[in-house]
Protein backbone atom coordinates (compact mmCIF):
# COMPACT_ATOMS: atom_id res chain seq x y z
CA UNK A 1 0.00 0.00 0.00
CA UNK A 2 1.40 3.59 -0.96
CA UNK A 3 1.33 6.06 1.20
CA UNK A 4 1.07 8.91 -1.13
CA UNK A 5 0.84 11.91 0.86
CA UNK A 6 4.36 10.99 2.66
CA UNK A 7 6.50 9.32 -0.54
CA UNK A 8 9.40 11.03 -1.22
CA UNK A 9 10.30 12.70 -4.81
CA UNK A 10 12.75 9.68 -5.23
CA UNK A 11 10.23 6.81 -4.12
CA UNK A 12 7.95 8.53 -6.47
CA UNK A 13 10.68 8.42 -9.36
CA UNK A 14 10.98 4.79 -8.28
CA UNK A 15 7.02 4.16 -8.92
CA UNK A 16 6.75 6.33 -11.53
CA UNK A 17 9.86 4.96 -13.66
CA UNK A 18 9.12 1.22 -12.84
CA UNK A 19 5.19 1.59 -14.08
CA UNK A 20 6.45 3.15 -17.32
CA UNK A 21 8.98 0.95 -17.90
CA UNK A 22 6.73 -1.88 -17.52
CA UNK A 23 4.71 -1.01 -20.25
CA UNK A 24 7.38 -0.61 -22.68
CA UNK A 25 7.77 2.88 -22.08
CA UNK A 26 11.36 4.38 -21.38
CA UNK A 27 12.27 7.64 -19.94
CA UNK A 28 14.83 9.59 -18.35
CA UNK A 29 14.26 11.31 -15.24
CA UNK A 30 16.05 14.92 -15.77
CA UNK A 31 15.78 18.99 -14.14
CA UNK A 32 15.52 19.58 -10.42
CA UNK A 33 14.39 15.91 -9.14
CA UNK A 34 18.06 15.12 -10.11
CA UNK A 35 19.27 17.73 -8.01
CA UNK A 36 17.25 16.51 -5.21
CA UNK A 37 18.55 12.90 -5.33
CA UNK A 38 22.09 13.92 -6.15
CA UNK A 39 21.86 16.54 -3.06
CA UNK A 40 20.24 14.43 -0.73
CA UNK A 41 17.30 16.65 -0.38
CA UNK A 42 19.66 19.73 0.31
CA UNK A 43 17.34 21.25 -2.53
CA UNK A 44 13.86 20.09 -2.72
CA UNK A 45 12.27 20.03 -6.16
CA UNK A 46 8.07 19.79 -6.21
CA UNK A 47 8.22 18.08 -9.73
CA UNK A 48 9.55 14.96 -11.71
CA UNK A 49 10.42 16.12 -14.94
CA UNK A 50 11.10 13.37 -17.35
CA UNK A 51 11.44 12.84 -21.17
CA UNK A 52 10.11 10.37 -23.60
CA UNK A 53 10.67 9.46 -26.91
CA UNK A 54 7.44 7.23 -26.64
CA UNK A 55 3.65 8.19 -27.50
CA UNK A 56 2.45 10.59 -24.84
CA UNK A 57 -0.92 8.51 -24.84
CA UNK A 58 0.57 5.90 -23.82
CA UNK A 59 2.29 7.45 -21.27
CA UNK A 60 -0.95 9.09 -20.09
CA UNK A 61 -2.52 5.33 -20.17
CA UNK A 62 0.11 4.19 -17.79
CA UNK A 63 -0.03 7.14 -15.21
CA UNK A 64 -3.84 6.44 -14.85
CA UNK A 65 -3.43 3.36 -14.04
CA UNK A 66 -1.73 5.27 -10.74
CA UNK A 67 -4.56 7.16 -10.47
CA UNK A 68 -2.43 10.45 -11.72
CA UNK A 69 -4.58 12.49 -14.11
CA UNK A 70 -3.32 14.66 -16.95
CA UNK A 71 -3.61 18.67 -17.27
CA UNK A 72 -1.48 19.67 -20.35
CA UNK A 73 1.69 18.58 -20.10
CA UNK A 74 1.52 17.53 -16.30
CA UNK A 75 0.30 15.08 -14.17
CA UNK A 76 -1.38 15.33 -10.32
CA UNK A 77 -3.01 12.95 -8.28
CA UNK A 78 -5.08 13.88 -5.38
CA UNK A 79 -3.26 13.23 -2.06
CA UNK A 80 0.08 12.96 -3.93
CA UNK A 81 2.29 16.33 -3.58
CA UNK A 82 4.33 16.00 -6.19
CA UNK A 83 3.66 16.53 -10.04
CA UNK A 84 5.10 14.63 -12.78
CA UNK A 85 6.00 16.43 -15.76
CA UNK A 86 7.30 15.57 -19.48
CA UNK A 87 9.48 17.95 -21.08
CA UNK A 88 10.26 17.49 -25.01
CA UNK A 89 12.93 15.57 -26.53
CA UNK A 90 16.03 15.47 -26.74
CA UNK A 91 17.76 15.16 -23.46
CA UNK A 92 20.66 17.98 -24.41
CA UNK A 93 22.96 20.05 -22.40
CA UNK A 94 23.55 22.98 -24.66
CA UNK A 95 24.52 21.55 -28.27
CA UNK A 96 25.18 18.73 -26.95
CA UNK A 97 22.95 15.31 -26.71
CA UNK A 98 23.21 13.33 -23.76
CA UNK A 99 23.53 9.41 -24.36
CA UNK A 100 24.60 7.87 -21.36
CA UNK A 101 22.62 7.31 -18.05
CA UNK A 102 22.90 6.85 -14.29
CA UNK A 103 20.45 3.69 -13.08
CA UNK A 104 19.50 4.49 -9.01
CA UNK A 105 17.41 1.42 -7.45
CA UNK A 106 14.58 2.67 -4.83
CA UNK A 107 12.21 0.45 -2.75
CA UNK A 108 10.03 1.08 -5.69
CA UNK A 109 11.79 0.54 -8.68
CA UNK A 110 14.89 1.50 -10.85
CA UNK A 111 15.16 5.33 -12.11
CA UNK A 112 17.18 6.13 -15.46
CA UNK A 113 18.57 9.71 -15.03
CA UNK A 114 21.11 12.13 -15.43
CA UNK A 115 24.42 11.52 -14.48
CA UNK A 116 25.73 13.99 -12.07
CA UNK A 117 28.03 15.45 -14.34
CA UNK A 118 25.38 15.93 -16.93
CA UNK A 119 22.78 17.32 -14.11
CA UNK A 120 25.39 19.66 -12.73
CA UNK A 121 25.84 20.84 -16.59
CA UNK A 122 21.98 20.97 -16.68
CA UNK A 123 21.90 23.49 -14.09
CA UNK A 124 24.61 25.38 -14.91
CA UNK A 125 22.81 26.08 -18.33
CA UNK A 126 20.21 28.04 -16.60
CA UNK A 127 22.98 30.18 -14.98
CA UNK A 128 24.73 30.53 -17.80
CA UNK A 129 21.42 31.58 -20.42
CA UNK A 130 19.37 32.98 -17.31
CA UNK A 131 21.52 34.51 -14.80
CA UNK A 132 19.81 32.01 -12.26
CA UNK A 133 21.64 31.79 -9.08
CA UNK A 134 19.05 29.22 -7.60
CA UNK A 135 20.72 26.91 -10.34
CA UNK A 136 24.58 27.78 -9.77
CA UNK A 137 24.06 27.09 -5.84
CA UNK A 138 22.67 23.68 -6.94
CA UNK A 139 25.30 22.80 -9.46
CA UNK A 140 27.51 23.43 -6.25
CA UNK A 141 25.75 21.32 -4.40
CA UNK A 142 26.17 17.80 -6.25
CA UNK A 143 29.88 18.71 -6.54
CA UNK A 144 29.93 19.29 -2.80
CA UNK A 145 27.60 15.67 -2.45
CA UNK A 146 28.55 13.26 -5.55
CA UNK A 147 31.79 12.31 -7.68
CA UNK A 148 31.23 15.01 -10.81
CA UNK A 149 34.10 14.96 -13.47
CA UNK A 150 34.46 18.87 -13.30
CA UNK A 151 37.26 18.50 -16.17
CA UNK A 152 34.26 17.67 -18.38
CA UNK A 153 32.03 20.31 -16.65
CA UNK A 154 34.85 22.75 -17.69
CA UNK A 155 35.71 21.04 -21.74
CA UNK A 156 31.36 22.02 -22.15
CA UNK A 157 30.97 25.14 -21.12
CA UNK A 158 33.85 26.44 -22.82
CA UNK A 159 32.39 25.13 -25.99
CA UNK A 160 29.41 26.69 -24.78
CA UNK A 161 31.12 29.86 -24.68
CA UNK A 162 30.75 30.48 -21.15
CA UNK A 163 34.07 30.77 -19.65
CA UNK A 164 33.57 33.79 -17.43
CA UNK A 165 30.11 32.13 -16.01
CA UNK A 166 32.30 29.09 -15.59
CA UNK A 167 35.31 31.11 -13.41
CA UNK A 168 32.06 32.42 -11.32
CA UNK A 169 30.62 28.86 -10.44
CA UNK A 170 34.73 27.69 -9.93
CA UNK A 171 34.87 30.54 -7.44
CA UNK A 172 31.60 29.42 -5.61
CA UNK A 173 32.13 26.23 -5.53
CA UNK A 174 35.64 26.66 -3.99
CA UNK A 175 34.59 28.93 -1.48
CA UNK A 176 31.73 26.21 -0.57
CA UNK A 177 34.56 23.42 -0.48
CA UNK A 178 36.67 26.34 2.20
CA UNK A 179 33.58 26.15 4.01
CA UNK A 180 33.41 22.21 4.77
CA UNK B 1 7.67 29.86 -48.28
CA UNK B 2 8.11 26.89 -45.06
CA UNK B 3 4.32 26.44 -44.14
CA UNK B 4 4.53 23.20 -45.48
CA UNK B 5 7.32 22.16 -43.34
CA UNK B 6 6.07 23.96 -40.67
CA UNK B 7 2.92 22.76 -40.73
CA UNK B 8 1.13 26.07 -40.81
CA UNK B 9 1.87 29.78 -42.10
CA UNK B 10 1.54 31.60 -38.30
CA UNK B 11 4.69 29.01 -37.53
CA UNK B 12 6.69 30.17 -40.07
CA UNK B 13 5.66 34.13 -39.06
CA UNK B 14 6.33 33.85 -35.84
CA UNK B 15 10.10 32.32 -36.69
CA UNK B 16 11.21 35.10 -38.80
CA UNK B 17 9.52 37.63 -36.56
CA UNK B 18 11.26 36.12 -33.93
CA UNK B 19 14.98 35.83 -36.28
CA UNK B 20 14.55 39.54 -37.09
CA UNK B 21 13.54 41.07 -33.84
CA UNK B 22 14.61 38.24 -30.80
CA UNK B 23 11.31 39.46 -29.22
CA UNK B 24 7.64 39.11 -30.12
CA UNK B 25 4.14 39.24 -27.88
CA UNK B 26 0.48 37.78 -29.52
CA UNK B 27 -1.15 40.98 -30.04
CA UNK B 28 2.26 42.77 -31.90
CA UNK B 29 1.68 39.85 -33.98
CA UNK B 30 -1.79 39.94 -34.62
CA UNK B 31 -1.41 44.01 -35.11
CA UNK B 32 1.32 43.45 -37.91
CA UNK B 33 -0.44 40.30 -39.59
CA UNK B 34 -3.81 40.93 -39.38
CA UNK B 35 -4.51 37.58 -38.49
CA UNK B 36 -7.19 36.66 -35.17
CA UNK B 37 -4.71 36.65 -31.92
CA UNK B 38 -5.58 32.85 -31.27
CA UNK B 39 -3.98 31.76 -34.20
CA UNK B 40 -1.00 33.38 -32.75
CA UNK B 41 -1.72 32.22 -29.23
CA UNK B 42 -1.95 28.60 -30.22
CA UNK B 43 1.62 28.91 -32.45
CA UNK B 44 3.50 30.36 -29.46
CA UNK B 45 1.86 27.82 -27.15
CA UNK B 46 3.02 25.42 -29.34
CA UNK B 47 6.40 26.19 -30.06
CA UNK B 48 7.08 26.76 -26.63
CA UNK B 49 5.51 22.86 -25.56
CA UNK B 50 8.73 21.93 -27.56
CA UNK B 51 11.05 23.89 -26.17
CA UNK B 52 11.64 26.17 -28.82
CA UNK B 53 10.54 29.46 -27.23
CA UNK B 54 10.32 30.63 -24.09
CA UNK B 55 8.04 33.32 -22.45
CA UNK B 56 7.76 35.64 -19.15
CA UNK B 57 5.68 37.84 -18.33
CA UNK B 58 6.30 41.67 -18.18
CA UNK B 59 3.66 43.44 -16.78
CA UNK B 60 0.04 42.03 -18.71
CA UNK B 61 2.07 40.86 -21.61
CA UNK B 62 3.13 37.52 -22.35
CA UNK B 63 6.61 37.89 -24.07
CA UNK B 64 8.18 35.52 -26.33
CA UNK B 65 11.77 34.68 -27.33
CA UNK B 66 13.79 32.31 -28.70
CA UNK B 67 14.74 29.24 -26.02
CA UNK B 68 18.68 29.87 -25.75
CA UNK B 69 18.52 26.03 -24.45
CA UNK B 70 17.08 24.86 -27.11
CA UNK B 71 19.06 21.90 -28.91
CA UNK B 72 19.09 23.02 -31.83
CA UNK B 73 19.02 26.75 -32.33
CA UNK B 74 22.42 27.57 -33.57
CA UNK B 75 20.98 25.10 -36.88
CA UNK B 76 17.39 26.47 -36.60
CA UNK B 77 18.40 29.84 -36.67
CA UNK B 78 21.18 29.02 -39.59
CA UNK B 79 18.39 27.97 -41.79
CA UNK B 80 15.72 30.81 -40.94
CA UNK B 81 18.31 32.98 -41.65
CA UNK B 82 19.04 31.38 -44.79
CA UNK B 83 15.46 31.26 -46.02
CA UNK B 84 15.05 35.15 -44.80
CA UNK B 85 16.89 36.08 -47.40
CA UNK B 86 14.68 34.87 -50.33
CA UNK B 87 11.89 36.77 -48.72
CA UNK B 88 11.30 40.13 -50.65
CA UNK B 89 11.99 43.02 -49.38
CA UNK B 90 8.95 44.61 -49.41
CA UNK B 91 7.40 41.41 -46.85
CA UNK B 92 10.30 41.75 -44.61
CA UNK B 93 9.94 45.51 -44.41
CA UNK B 94 6.17 45.20 -44.03
CA UNK B 95 6.25 42.18 -41.17
CA UNK B 96 9.41 41.33 -39.71
CA UNK B 97 11.38 44.79 -40.20
CA UNK B 98 8.67 47.40 -39.67
CA UNK B 99 10.22 51.34 -39.23
CA UNK B 100 8.92 52.14 -35.51
CA UNK B 101 10.43 53.25 -32.67
CA UNK B 102 12.16 50.29 -30.02
CA UNK B 103 14.32 52.78 -28.15
CA UNK B 104 13.70 54.15 -24.49
CA UNK B 105 12.52 57.42 -24.32
CA UNK B 106 12.78 58.63 -21.20
CA UNK B 107 9.96 58.98 -19.02
CA UNK B 108 8.33 62.64 -18.94
CA UNK B 109 9.81 63.90 -22.43
CA UNK B 110 7.34 65.59 -24.52
CA UNK B 111 5.94 63.48 -27.43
Amino acid sequence: MIDWANLSLQDLAGIVSEALKKNGIDTVLVGGACVTIYSENRYQSHDLDYVTYDDMRRVTKTLEQLSFIRKGKYFEREGCPWFVEFVSPPVAVGNEPIREFNLIETAWGTVKLLFPTDSVKDRLASFYYWRDRQALEQAVEICLSQVVNIAEVKRWSIQEGQKEKLDQFMKRLNERKRER
Amino acid sequence: MLELLFGNSIIEEVLFFLLANERCYASQLRRLFQTPIYSFQLALDRLENGGVVVSRREGRTRVYQFNPRYPFLKELKAFLEKAYQFLPEEIRQRYYEPVVRTRPRRKGKPL
